[in-house]
């Protein structure tokens, strides 16, 4: 059985909802429903249903839904993720995760579930917070420290710390893997003027400016990045971008 | 990693690029091919090639197995098989290489030898006796 975590935005998208249960329900994909607006502590919810033989679990929303799923089992040591599958169905916006994994909306992400095909990928962790796909945060002002040596942008542009690359077409002319291990630091200060460094850790620090993670969540500076371990089984597309 | 461009053969597949616009300070170490055509302080070693922009200021010394120079260098080269030096180099430092060409206009203060060599051109000349 599956259990679905519903973000607590999604009051406003009632009608694709309710289209989304029926369609579900039409996949025999029926399961346990979860919504984020009436759980205090979501770790304890989910370990809870993973109790009763929960094995599948599905953010419905956008990437800061995928966030709190992934941080709430993750962040409890009595769940074991290496046991679960992770899968997203899309509403509304910021739904670049679930585009990389070739889930382009909610009618397709019923039939995606359907048929599991599974990638593990590597998690990265920002302080205390885990992100599937980058941290953002502007060049200028910005000191990496790495393990012997340090990065300093001169220049305004944008340093990306990318496990999950979710814009393939775009015209940065990146290459990413999620399933390699590494973290790929790329600062983008011009279209001449581009770095790029395969790292596993890294320490950022900047006075004035904040790291957005996973599109959704901002960490304060200093901060620790690093690629953890564990993997995690996400359920995608045959058009995922990796 | 950036997808392949109009690069020499040798730096298509490429480990690290340092750009025009950072300045990388410490030891960096690597095992693949590196581009670098911003700044560097201290040292780089990799098992791999470099290729040093006309915009490089590399005050370090370098280890690797090739070396493309075309910037500039305040430091001793170690390179295990092939130096290139470009017209528009300038190399104030040692160097210790296999091979090496040199172009018109490329400016070079320091000493060069190729002791590795001549140490085989010697145990090939050994070995023909």
């Amino acid at each position: 059985m599956n259990l679905y975590i519903y973000d607590d935005y999604l009051k406003k998208y009632k009608k694709t909802l309710n289209n989304l249960e029926i369609q579900l329900h039409n996949l025999n994909l029926n399961g346990k429903i979860i919504n984020l607006e009436n759980v205090k502590k979501l770790d304890q919810a989910i370990k809870d249903e993973i109790n009763m033989g929960i094995k599948t679990i599905v953010a419905v929303g956008n990437n800061r839904t995928l966030n709190k799923v992934l941080n709430a089992i993750l962040n409890n040591n009595e769940i074991s993720a290496s046991n679960l599958s992770l899968g997203i169905i899309p509403i509304g916006g910021n739904n670049s995760i679930a585009e990389a994994l070739g889930i382009k909306n909610d009618i397709a992400a019923g039939e995606i579930i359907l048929a599991r095909r599974l990638e593990k990928i590597n998690i990265a962790k920002a302080n205390n917070t885990y992100f599937i796909s980058e941290a953002n945060i502007r060049a200028k002002g910005t000191t990496l420290h790495l393990e012997n040596f340090t990065i300093d942008s001169t220049q305004s542009g944008q340093i990306r710390l990318i496990n999950l690359l979710t814009d393939k077409s775009s015209s940065q002319n990146i290459k990413s893997d999620p399933q390699d291990g590494l973290i790929d630091l790329y600062i983008y200060n011009s279209p001449k003027k581009q770095s790029f460094f395969s790292i596993k850790r890294i320490e950022i620090e900047n006075t004035t400016q904040k790291i957005l993670i996973d599109n959704s969540i901002e960490i304060n500076c200093p901060a620790k990045i690093e690629q953890i371990d564990q993997k995690i089984s996400l359920i995608v597309s045959k058009s995922r971008l990796f | 990693m950036f997808k392949k461009d109009n690069r020499p053969e040798s730096f298509k597949d490429v480990e690290t690029i340092i750009g025009e616009s950072i300045k990388v300070k410490g030891n960096f170490n690597g095992n693949g091919n590196i581009i670098i055509d911003g700044a560097l302080e201290g040292s780089l070693k990799t098992k791999g090639n470099v290729l040093i922009g006309e915009k490089a200021k590399i005050t370090a010394n370098i280890e690797a197995k090739e070396i493309i120079i075309d910037g500039e260098i305040n430091g001793n080269l170690s390179v295990k098989e092939y130096l290139s030096v470009g017209a528009t180099a300038k190399i104030y430092g040692d160097i210790d290489c296999s091979q090496i060409s040199i172009e018109r206009g490329a400016i070079i203060n320091g000493k060069c030898s190729m002791a590795k060599k001549e140490a085989n051109i010697s145990q090939k000349e050994e070995q023909a006796n």
